[in-house]
């Protein structure tokens, strides 16, 4: 092959392989760190072979039906892993600390994007029905205003947007690093060599 | 981590055959779709996706264990092998399969079925 060609090929690879890592963000940020090399590479060897077979070129992006089977089956271990919905409830509701073997998903929900948003999009929740609810029965509020749905949203948006560090911080103190079993588990840093444990 | 009794898995096709795959020798994941395919005689070609979907869930059964890392090409190349547990899972399967079969052959050469329910039962003798 010449040196142009086997540049090319190169290229081709390097894309091939940043378009595979995008579709893998359907799996959880943990997942990707422990096993995305992995899968990548097979990724790769069925391309490769793909390639061979049809006597093309190495593909320049992840082929759609493996995208789409990728993003099924990341949500689908999303699913699996997440904890049930009653631990769930507690862990947002009232910020109670969820069994060890759902550490991993904690790291993984603290450390994620929107996870402000994920965090107190509850409390929003239930207080804009309260407020809904109060005005419906007439008790304690003058008729339901819009304005004041919007005003009360847009308040625990500015403090959360300037208190993210904070609670962030406060979130893995608490779940992560003081919690009893924590003591073998190092966030981040994929201390826990073994895939992330099932729930069930 | 303590494996759950295989009978709580949920044994889909696919998972059977990757087990089937793995019993003969640990592979890894690449080389199991190969031996898949070739275990199907090219019916059932597994995805990158679906493959790691399998291993995942039989991975956290305490049906596969990882067996090792190689670095190929730069390439990190994870080993899975099959347990005891896994082991029994697939002789199982291979059993209730082989029932299976054996019932259905006998349907389909004309022999009714046995038991409460058969169609002898209910349409009686005629008049």
């Amino acid at each position: 092959m010449s040196a142009g060609g086997a540049r090319d090929d190169e290229a081709r690879r390097r894309a091939f392989a940043r378009s595979a890592r995008r579709w893998m963000h359907a799996y959880p940020r943990r997942w990707r760190d422990v096993r995305g090399d992995e899968l990548l590479g097979v990724l790769e060897d069925v391309a490769a072979e793909g390639a061979a077979a049809g006597g093309g070129r190495f593909p320049r992006r992840l082929p759609a039906r493996e995208a789409a089977a990728l993003v099924r089956a990341g949500w689908a271990l999303r699913w699996r892993e997440r904890p049930p919905w009653y631990l769930w409830l507690a862990y947002r509701a009232l910020d109670r600390r969820l069994p060890e073997r759902y550490l991993w998903w904690v790291v993984d929900d603290i450390r994620g994007p929107l996870y402000l948003w994920r965090r107190l999009s509850l409390a929003v929740a239930s207080g804009a029905l309260t407020y809904a609810a109060l005005s419906v029965a007439g008790v304690l509020v003058r008729g339901f205003s819009w304005g004041t749905v919007a005003a009360m949203l847009a308040g625990f948006l500015v403090m959360s947007v300037l208190t993210r560090g904070y609670h962030r911080r406060t979130a893995m103190q608490r779940h992560v690093y003081d919690h009893p079993a924590a003591a073998g588990a190092r966030p981040g840093a994929g201390g826990r060599a073994d895939p992330p444990p099932s729930s069930r | 981590m303590s494996p759950r009794a295989p009978a709580a898995f949920r044994m889909t096709e696919q998972a059977y055959l990757v087990l089937l795959a793995l019993s003969p020798e640990p592979l890894h994941g690449y080389a199991v779709i190969g031996a898949v395919r070739d275990l199907t005689d090219g019916a059932t070609v597994l995805g990158a996706a679906s493959l790691y979907g399998a291993l995942d869930r039989l991975t956290a059964a305490g049906l596969v264990e990882p067996a090792g890392e190689a670095v190929v090409d730069g390439r990190v190349r994870r080993y899975y092998r099959v347990t005891e547990a896994g082991h029994r899972a697939a002789q199982q399967e291979t059993e209730r399969l082989r029932a299976l079969a054996a019932r259905a052959e006998r349907t389909l050469r004309g022999d009714r079925p046995t038991g409460p329910g058969a169609l002898g039962d209910l349409a009686g003798s005629p008049a």
